[in-house]
């Protein structure tokens, strides 16, 4: 009777067990006997294949499981799991338009245990969940459940969830700071991806983070291996944000290592394709790497007009998360044309928007380059005081690169001023610089 | 010797950062390869 079944039908028969199992208040030790094992039973219920039939056949028996009912209940749990998963599909989307606490009440009606051929899914949806409200423990929590559930039933074998779950893990990472770490759980969903499974753009999600890590960290060689990986792969990228990420990422690497004509060709193509897609994000990130690429090559006047273009987006985008980039970015600029006061008043927007936006890196980046503003204005005690608050959040935060650099430029201000703070700051220099070192585990041939 | 070792060896590292205030302070604006994070990360 049992002979013969498809993965599928084993799958529901395992789950029809479980279930009655349960209902009983049975516990698998109570069912095994001399013919049959916890073990095998465990197996049964989950589905997994190249069990002996017979066992199957021996354990409904055992459980007084008319054989004609079986086709009627194996299809109420197929109903009931595809009732799950499109409920899950539902709970998903919510948390995407930013509804996490109504996905959460209905991850928690739904009550899945670890157990259930969703378990997984149903875990990777909560850590999305509360990545979304930056509470990272419990998000991590999930995620950890979802990674080690998603290898457990066979009906997740090209489910990608493990993949799209180390997506989220390094998402978590990145957000508490954590660069390598968050590098370490995308190399893990990429080595995790299931090529002909579901979920088939988390492969190009997870290259496009990658990449963005490693320019993070400052390993722009790799981050270009990377980009022309996916560029490869370009046409077939599903999601838009991924393929303007790549462009904006290509173009922003290439600026940084003096390519400025092939930046801003990307840069371009880019900007053609967010334009025509109404991706106004994209289109801010775009127009302000192209002023930053037109300001490295001295072409003030298209600098200024793509600053200009990328705060056009202002009160279209709903966050104002990335303008202190652009107006740190045009304090720069107007100090290269020695108009002091217009550096001045950008400096200061950029400084209070990223203070109302709680936004830590860009407000570091933002005071240290007050501090340049005022030690080439030769106000050395405003710029110490500027490079001192850099260097508190640096510290605070674990902006090790940050703090280096608010550290050297300190040093530059007491030079001349006070030689005794001069020599201490330089010792924290010294003492970060290890820091600095350890962190990118420097091969020994390049110790001198 | 391996105090002195130590001490040669930040004498060797004041004289670098102090050698590259000199080569940095050369330029009146100095401007900042980094631009403040831009595109970020983000999943499926």
């Amino acid at each position: 009777m049992v002979k013969g079944l498809t993965t599928l039908e084993i799958h529901e028969i395992g789950e029809v067990i479980r279930k009655i199992r349960k209902e009983r208040g049975l516990r698998l030790e109570d069912l095994a006997d001399e013919n049959i094992s916890p073990a095998t039973i465990s197996n049964i219920e989950r589905g997994v294949p190249h069990v002996n039939p017979e066992k199957t056949q021996y354990l409904l028996q055992k459980l007084d499981l008319e054989m004609d009912k079986l086709p009627s209940l194996v299809m109420n749990e197929q109903r009931e799991l595809e009732n799950v998963r499109f409920e899950l599909f539902a709970l998903e989307t919510m948390r995407d338009i930013d509804k996490p606490d109504e996905a959460l009440k209905g991850l928690e009606e739904l009550d899945l245990d670890d157990s259930h051929p969703y378990a997984a899914l149903y875990y990777y949806v909560m850590g999305k969940c509360y990545n979304s409200k930056k509470d990272w423990k419990r998000a991590e929590r999930s995620l950890f459940n979802a990674v080690r559930l998603a290898n457990q039933h066979p009906i997740n074998e090209k489910s990608n969830i493990e993949a799209a779950a180390f997506t989220e893990l390094g998402l978590c990472s990145y957000y508490q700071n954590n660069l390598e770490q968050a590098l370490k759980y995308t190399e893990s969903g990429i080595a995790a991806f299931v090529e002909d499974g579901e979920r088939k753009h988390f492969i190009d999600v997870l290259l496009r983070n990658k990449g963005i890590y490693l320019e993070r960290l400052g390993r722009l060689g790799e981050a270009m291996q990377i980009v022309q990986e996916a560029w490869r792969r370009l046409p077939h990228i599903e999601q838009l944000d991924v393929v303007l990420g790549l462009y904006w990422l290509r173009s922003e690497i290439l600026r940084r290592t003096g390519l400025f004509d092939e930046a801003i060709h990307y840069a371009m193509e880019g900007l053609e394709l967010g334009r025509f897609n109404w991706k106004y994000d994209s289109l801010l990130d775009l127009w302000t790497v192209l002023g930053s690429t037109y300001m490295g090559k001295k072409d003030w006047e298209r600098a200024i007009r793509s600053f200009d273009m990328a705060l056009k987006f202002k009160n279209i985008i709903p966050s104002d998360l990335k303008f202190p980039t652009v107006y740190t970015q045009l304090g720069i600029l107007y100090m290269h044309q020695k108009r002091w006061e217009d550096a001045k008043t950008s400096l200061e927007t950029a400084i209070k928007i990223a203070k109302n936006c709680s936004d830590t890196f860009r407000l570091t980046h933002a005071l240290y380059i007050t501090g340049d503003f005022y030690r080439i204005t030769n106000q050395h005690q405003e710029a110490i005081s500027f490079y001192k608050e850099a260097l508190s959040l640096a510290k605070k935060h674990h902006y090790t690169k940050k703090e280096y650099q608010a550290l050297f430029r300190l040093a530059q201000c007491w030079e001349n001023i006070d030689k005794e703070e001069f020599h201490r700051t330089l010792q924290n220099m010294y003492l970060v610089q290890q820091q600095l070192q350890r962190k990118e585990e420097i091969p020994y041939e390049e110790v001198v | 010797m391996k105090k002195w070792f130590k001490t040669m060896l930040f004498s060797a590292f004041l004289i670098t950062a102090v050698g590259s205030c000199f080569v940095f302070s050369n330029d009146v604006v100095q401007v900042s390869n980094e631009q403040g994070n831009l595109s970020e990360p983000g999943g499926g």
